[in-house]
C-alpha cells in the first residue's frame, strides 16, 4: 500500500479573545492509496480543524504552529503546511488533489447559479477541456452517483434538490477529478436515515471503482463500522486510539473508545441502563493537565495520568494507542 | 409497561398548514404535516414516534401541547378519570390543563432565554401558576437541580455558564417543575455529544420512574428509540403506519417502510457489514403526496392496489398484544427485523 | 500553575458564569476602542452643549461691530521664549488699499492672558440663574478662538449654542419614533394576520411619501407665532410620526422569529401570560438591537436638521443651530476668505462619527451569545 498523505505531529491552534484553543495538538496519521480512514470524535474533538488544515480552508483565527502535512503527489512529496493557502500550488491541489465533501451540501452551492454551471467551472478550473466535454464528464458523474434525470438536475438551481441529491451532487463534483484524497465531514449527519444509507452504500460503491483514499470524519459509530477500513479515534484535538476497523470493536483498548462504544444505544441489545461516561467534556480553554481524559477515565492511574501526558504506543499490527494502561511511559 | 390506564386517546388528529400566495394572501395548497393519525397512550409508558424528517412527528407534539392548533381530530386527555378533549378547549380554559403536559426541547441551546437566570428559568412555570415564590421557589428549584443532577448553587448562572448536556439537565427540570403527567421528549438527545446521550437518557428513565411520567418520545433515531420506548408508532408523510411493542415491531416488522428503516440503521459492528439495497427514493413533498398508500413509490413490495386504495389502519397482531399496521399485505409479507440479521 | 493563579482563572470563569447579559455586553463594548473614544467624545460634546451659556465666552447674539470677520486668534504659550499661562493677542486692523478689505494682524503689544471662571456676559442659567462667570475667557480685550462672523459675533460660542438644538432638538423625534416602532411593529409580529397585514401596507403607504415637501408643507402649517425653534420642534415630532416604519419592520420580523422560538414556546407551555412573554421573554431580546439602532439613528437626525437648516427649510436664524451657522457661510466667497466660518461642519462631522463609532461597538457588542 502507498502512502498518499501523512499528518506528522500536526498541532493548530485558535486565538480567541477567551484565549487559546488548542484545537488539534499533535494529531498524527497517515492514509494509503484506496483506504477509507474513518476519524470519529464528539464535537470539539478537532476532527474537522484537522480536515480544514489539510486543505487549508482554516478560519483567520486559526493558525497551524507545528507539524507537517506530507502529500505525495505524482513522484515529489510537498508539505501542504509550507504552502501559501491561497497560492497557486495550494489551489491546484485543492479540489483537484485532494477534495472535499461537506456536511450541508446547500452551503456549498451558490444558489445564484445552477448545480451543472458550478460543476462545469470547478472541472474547467482543474482541467484543460473545452465546455462540452466538461459537461459530457459531470452529466457522466452524476450518472455514477445515482442520480435520476441527470440531464435537468444539471440545470437546476440548489434549492430546488432535497440534501441528499445536493450531496450526491456534491460528492459527483468531488469525483470528477479524481482527486488522490477525499475528506468527507459529517457528510451524512444533516440527512435522514433511509438516505444516509443510500450515499454510505453509494461511497462503498465508488470507492471500489475509483481509487481515491477516503478521509471519513463523523461522531457516528454506526457510520464508521459500515464505511472505513482504519479508524483513528479523537479527543480534545489528539488522536488516543488508531485501529483496522474489525479491531477497533473487537478490542478497544483505550478507556476513551471502550466507554464510547459501551455508551451508544444499539439495536437488537436491550438493556434498561446505559453505561454512561461520567463527567462532561473539558472546557478547551482549560485543558487537564496529564492525559486530556483522566478525569472522565475508569482506569485512571493518580499521580500518573494527572501529570504526565502519554505517548502512543503500538499494541498490535497497526493498532496503537495513547494510554498508560499500555506502556507509553 | 402499558398496563395503566389510557392517559390519553389522540383520534383523527389532522393538521394542514395553508400555503398562501399573492398579495391577498389565497390559499392555494396545504402542507399536510399530519394526516388523521390515532392513537392511545398508557399511563407510565413510553410511546416513541419515530420518521424521517417531514413525516409529522413534531408537528403531532404541538398539536397535543396545543403550541399549535390542530386542523381537525380528538386529543383526549384523562383528568382525574375524565377525558378532556384538549383540542377543542380555548386558550383560557387551556391554561390549567398545561401543568399536565410539558415539553422537552431538541436543542438545549435555544430552549433556554439567555437572559434569564438558572433560578427564572426553572422556577418561571412555579411562578405564572402561583404555587410557588420567594424563598420557597428558590427551594423548589434547588429540588428539581437536584433531581435532574445539577449542584443547587448553580441556580444563579446564567445558561451561558453551562454545557449541553448540563443546559439538557436544566430544559428537564423546568419540565418537571409542575409535576406534569405527560411528557413529550421533542429529539431530546439529537444535538448532544454521543458521550453525553447515555447521560440524558439515563436521567429521563430514571426520572419517569421516580415522578411516574409518560412519555411520548419523538427521535428519529432507532437505536435510542429501541433503548427507552415499550412501544413504538412509526410515522412517513403524516400518517401511522405502524404501532406495535418495541419487541415486537423491532423483531418481526409488518410494514415494508418499518422494515427499511430498521436496515438503514448503521451498526456499530463491522463485521454486520451486510449487502443490502437501501430503498431508493426520498420522501415525497407532503404539499402532494402520493396516491393511495402514500409509501407505494419506494416500495419494493407495491402492487396496484396500494396505488389507488389507502390501506386500513388495522390490527393484526395477537388479543394482548396489538399490532397495528397500514398494509395491504401486511400478512402476507415476511419482513426482515433487527433480531434476524 | 501555581494556586494563586487557579484561583484568579477560577474567580474570573466563575464572573462570566453569573455575568448577566448586559455585562456581557459592557465587556465586550469595552473592548472597542474606537466606540469608547466616541462615547467619550459624545459625552464631552453633550455637556459642552447642555452648559453652553457656561462654556461659550461670549453671549453669542452679542456683535463685535469693530470686528466683522475677525480670523480666529492663535492661543500662545510662550511669550519671549518662556512659558507663560496661555494668552491671546490683539488685533491690528489695517486696510487693504485696493480692496478696502480690512486685513486683521496680531498686535504682540496687546497681551490678554487667558483666565478660566471669569467674569464676562452676563446670562440667564438654564433661563433661571442670572450669573456671569464663563469657564474661560479675557478680561480685557477680545478672544475669538474661532474667529467672527459677518456681524462680528464669536463663532465658537454659536457653535456651542448651535450643539444644544442640533444635538437635542431631534431626540424626541427619535424616541418618539422609537415607541411608536416598537409599538406597532410588535402587533404587528405578534399578532400577525390581516393585522400584520393592514400594518405592512399601511408602512408602505406611509414610507411612499416623499418628505421634502411634507416638510414643506408642515413648516408652513404650524402657527405662525411659534418661535423658529418651537416650530421645528413640531416638525420632528410630526415626522417622527412618519419615521417609525422603518424600525417598525424591523421589530416585526424580530417578533416574527421570536415568537417560535424556543423558549418563547417553553414559555408560553408553562403558562405564562401574553404580558408576561412579550415583556420578560421577547422585548429583552430587542432591546440590545434597539439601543444600537437609535444611537444610529440620532446622527441621521443631527444630519436632517443640518441639511435641512442649510436648505432653509428647518431653522432660520436668529434661531442657532449647526445647520444655521452653516447656512451663514454658504457662498465660495465665505470659503474663500473666511474659512472658519465652515467650523461648525467639523462638529457635524466629528459627532455624528462619535455616533457611529458608538452604534458600531453597540451592535457588535449586542450579541454576546453569537459565536
Amino acid at each position: 500500500m502507498r502512502k498518499v498523505l501523512e499528518v506528522r505531529n500536526l498541532r493548530t491552534h485558535f486565538e480567541l479573545v477567551e484565549g487559546t484553543v488548542r484545537a488539534v495538538d499533535g494529531v498524527s496519521f497517515q492514509l494509503n492509496e484506496g483506504e477509507v480512514l474513518g476519524i470519529v470524535g464528539e464535537s470539539g474533538c478537532g476532527k474537522s480543524v484537522t480536515a480544514q488544515s489539510i486543505m487549508r480552508i482554516l478560519p483567520k483565527s486559526a493558525r497551524i504552529v507545528d507539524g507537517e502535512i506530507l502529500f505525495w503527489n505524482q513522484q515529489d512529496v510537498v508539505d501542504l503546511t509550507k504552502l501559501d493557502s491561497e497560492g497557486e500550488q495550494m489551489r491546484n491541489i485543492r479540489g483537484k488533489d485532494i477534495a472535499m465533501i461537506f456536511q450541508e451540501p446547500a452551503a456549498c452551492f451558490a444558489p445564484v447559479y445552477t448545480v451543472g454551471e458550478q460543476m462545469i467551472e470547478a472541472i474547467l478550473l482543474h482541467e484543460d477541456m473545452s465546455k462540452q466535454e466538461a459537461r459530457r464528464l459531470a452529466l457522466k458523474m452524476l450518472e455514477k452517483v445515482k442520480i435520476p434525470n441527470p440531464e435537468s438536475v444539471l440545470d437546476r438551481y440548489s434549492f430546488q434538490l432535497s440534501g441528499g441529491m445536493l450531496q450526491r451532487c456534491m460528492i459527483a463534483m468531488a469525483l470528477s477529478l479524481n482527486p488522490k484524497v477525499l475528506i468527507a465531514d459529517e457528510p451524512t449527519t444533516a440527512l435522514d436515515v433511509t438516505i444516509q444509507a443510500q450515499i454510505i452504500y453509494l461511497v462503498n460503491q465508488l470507492q471500489k471503482e475509483y481509487s481515491s483514499a477516503i478521509m471519513w470524519i463523523t461522531h457516528d459509530m454506526g457510520v464508521i463500522a459500515q464505511i472505513s477500513d482504519r479508524v483513528a479515534v479523537m479527543y480534545l484535538g489528539q488522536i488516543v486510539e488508531t485501529a483496522p476497523v474489525k479491531d477497533l470493536f473487537r478490542n478497544p483498548l483505550h478507556p476513551y473508545t471502550r466507554a464510547l462504544l459501551r455508551s451508544i444505544p444499539r439495536l437488537a441489545r436491550r438493556k434498561k441502563k446505559l453505561e454512561a461516561i461520567k463527567g462532561v467534556v473539558p472546557d478547551p480553554y482549560n485543558l487537564p493537565i496529564g492525559c486530556r481524559y483522566h478525569n472522565r477515565c475508569d482506569s485512571f492511574i493518580q499521580g500518573l495520568c494527572d501529570e504526565r501526558e502519554p505517548t502512543e504506543v503500538e499494541v498490535d499490527v497497526a493498532h496503537r494507542v495513547k494510554c498508560f494502561l499500555y506502556g507509553g511511559r | 409497561m402499558a398496563t395503566g390506564h389510557k392517559l390519553l386517546e389522540v383520534r383523527n388528529l389532522k393538521k394542514y398548514f395553508p400555503i398562501e400566495k399573492g398579495f391577498f394572501k389565497r390559499v392555494v395548497a396545504y402542507v399536510k404535516a399530519v394526516d388523521g393519525i390515532s392513537f392511545d397512550l398508557f399511563e407510565g409508558e413510553t410511546l416513541a414516534l419515530v420518521g424521517e424528517s417531514g413525516c409529522g412527528k413534531t408537528t403531532t407534539a404541538r398539536c397535543i401541547l396545543r403550541a399549535i392548533d390542530p386542523t381537525e381530530g380528538q386529543i383526549l386527555l384523562n383528568i382525574d378519570g375524565r377525558m378532556v378533549d384538549v383540542a377543542k378547549l380555548s386558550r383560557k380554559e387551556l391554561k390549567p390543563l398545561r401543568r399536565y403536559m410539558q415539553l422537552i426541547f431538541q436543542n438545549p441551546y435555544t430552549s433556554l432565554n439567555p437572559r434569564l437566570k438558572v433560578k427564572e428559568i426553572v422556577g418561571e412555570p412555579l411562578f405564572v401558576n402561583k404555587i410557588a415564590k420567594g424563598k420557597e421557589l428558590e427551594e423548589k428549584v434547588a429540588e428539581l437541580l437536584e433531581a435532574v443532577g445539577l449542584r443547587p448553587e448553580y441556580m444563579v448562572r446564567y445558561p451561558h455558564a453551562f454545557s449541553g448536556g448540563q443546559r439538557q439537565r436544566i430544559v428537564i427540570a423546568r419540565a418537571l417543575a409542575l409535576r406534569p403527567r405527560l411528557v413529550i421528549c421533542d429529539e431530546p438527545v439529537a444535538a448532544l455529544d454521543v458521550s453525553i446521550r447515555a447521560q440524558i437518557l439515563n436521567l429521563l428513565m430514571e426520572l419517569q420512574e421516580k415522578f411516574k411520567l409518560t412519555y411520548i418520545f419523538i427521535s428519529h433515531d432507532l437505536s435510542v428509540v429501541q433503548h427507552v420506548s415499550d412501544r413504538v408508532a412509526v410515522m412517513y408523510l403524516g400518517r401511522i403506519v405502524e404501532l406495535a411493542s418495541t419487541e415486537e415491531l423491532f423483531d418481526s416488522p409488518k410494514h415494508p417502510y418499518t422494515e427499511s428503516l430498521l436496515l438503514s440503521v448503521p451498526k456499530p459492528d463491522p463485521e454486520a457489514v451486510e449487502e443490502f439495497r437501501p430503498i431508493e427514493g426520498e420522501v415525497p413533498s407532503p404539499v402532494n403526496p402520493p396516491s393511495g398508500c402514500h409509501f407505494h413509490p419506494r416500495c419494493q413490495y407495491a402492487e396496484e392496489v396500494c396505488r389507488t386504495t389507502v390501506p386500513e389502519f388495522r390490527d393484526v397482531g395477537l388479543l394482548e398484544n396489538p399490532h397495528y399496521v397500514a398494509c395491504h399485505f401486511a400478512e402476507r409479507l415476511s419482513l426482515k427485523g433487527v433480531r434476524q440479521l | 500553575m501555581a494556586i494563586n493563579e487557579r484561583v484568579t482563572k477560577r474567580t474570573k470563569v466563575e464572573e462570566i458564569y453569573l455575568a448577566s447579559e448586559w455585562k456581557l455586553m459592557w465587556w465586550r463594548f469595552k473592548k472597542n476602542k474606537l466606540a469608547i473614544v466616541g462615547l467619550v467624545v459624545l459625552f464631552v460634546l453633550y455637556v459642552l452643549g447642555i452648559f453652553c451659556e457656561f462654556f461659550a465666552p461670549y453671549n453669542p447674539e452679542k456683535i463685535y461691530s469693530a470686528y466683522v470677520y475677525a480670523p480666529p486668534q492663535k492661543v500662545h504659550f510662550f511669550k519671549d521664549g518662556k512659558l507663560t499661562r496661555p494668552f491671546v493677542y490683539g488685533f491690528k486692523i489695517e486696510r487693504d488699499p485696493q480692496t478696502l478689505r480690512r486685513i486683521y494682524k496680531e498686535d504682540p503689544s496687546k497681551v490678554y492672558p487667558i483666565k478660566f471662571f471669569v467674569r464676562g456676559d452676563e446670562y440667564k442659567f438654564w433661563g433661571m440663574w442670572k450669573t456671569n462667570l464663563h469657564f474661560f475667557g479675557v478680561e480685557r480685550g477680545t478672544m475669538f478662538l474661532l474667529g467672527t462672523d459677518r456681524m462680528g459675533r464669536d463663532v465658537l460660542s454659536r457653535v456651542l449654542y448651535g450643539a444644544r438644538i442640533s444635538t437635542t432638538i431631534g431626540l424626541v423625534g427619535v424616541f418618539l419614533s422609537m415607541m411608536l416602532g416598537i409599538l406597532i411593529g410588535g402587533v404587528s409580529g405578534y399578532y400577525g394576520g390581516w393585522v400584520d397585514n393592514f400594518v405592512q401596507r399601511s408602512i408602505e403607504f406611509i414610507r411612499s411619501i416623499p418628505t421634502i415637501p411634507l416638510w414643506m408643507a408642515l413648516a408652513a402649517a404650524l402657527p405662525r407665532y411659534w418661535s423658529q425653534v418651537k416650530v421645528y420642534f413640531g416638525i420632528t415630532v410630526i415626522l417622527s410620526l412618519v419615521g417609525w416604519t422603518g424600525l417598525a419592520r424591523v421589530v416585526r420580523s424580530k417578533f416574527l422569529a421570536l415568537k417560535e422560538e424556543d423558549y418563547v414556546v417553553a414559555a408560553r407551555l408553562a403558562g405564562a401570560s401574553e404580558f408576561r412573554v412579550i415583556f420578560k421573554h421577547m422585548l429583552p431580546a430587542l432591546t440590545s438591537h434597539l439601543i444600537a439602532s437609535v444611537t444610529l439613528a440620532i446622527p441621521g437626525m443631527i444630519l436632517g436638521e443640518t441639511g435641512l437648516s442649510f436648505l432653509g427649510l428647518g431653522l432660520r436664524s436668529p434661531a442657532i443651530s449647526w445647520g444655521v451657522l452653516l447656512q451663514e457661510a454658504q457662498n465660495i466667497r465665505t470659503v474663500a476668505l473666511y474659512p472658519w466660518l465652515l467650523s461648525p461642519a467639523f462638529f457635524v462631522i466629528v459627532t455624528v462619527l462619535c455616533f457611529s463609532f458608538v452604534g458600531d461597538g453597540l451592535r457588535d457588542a449586542a450579541d454576546p451569545y453569537k459565536t
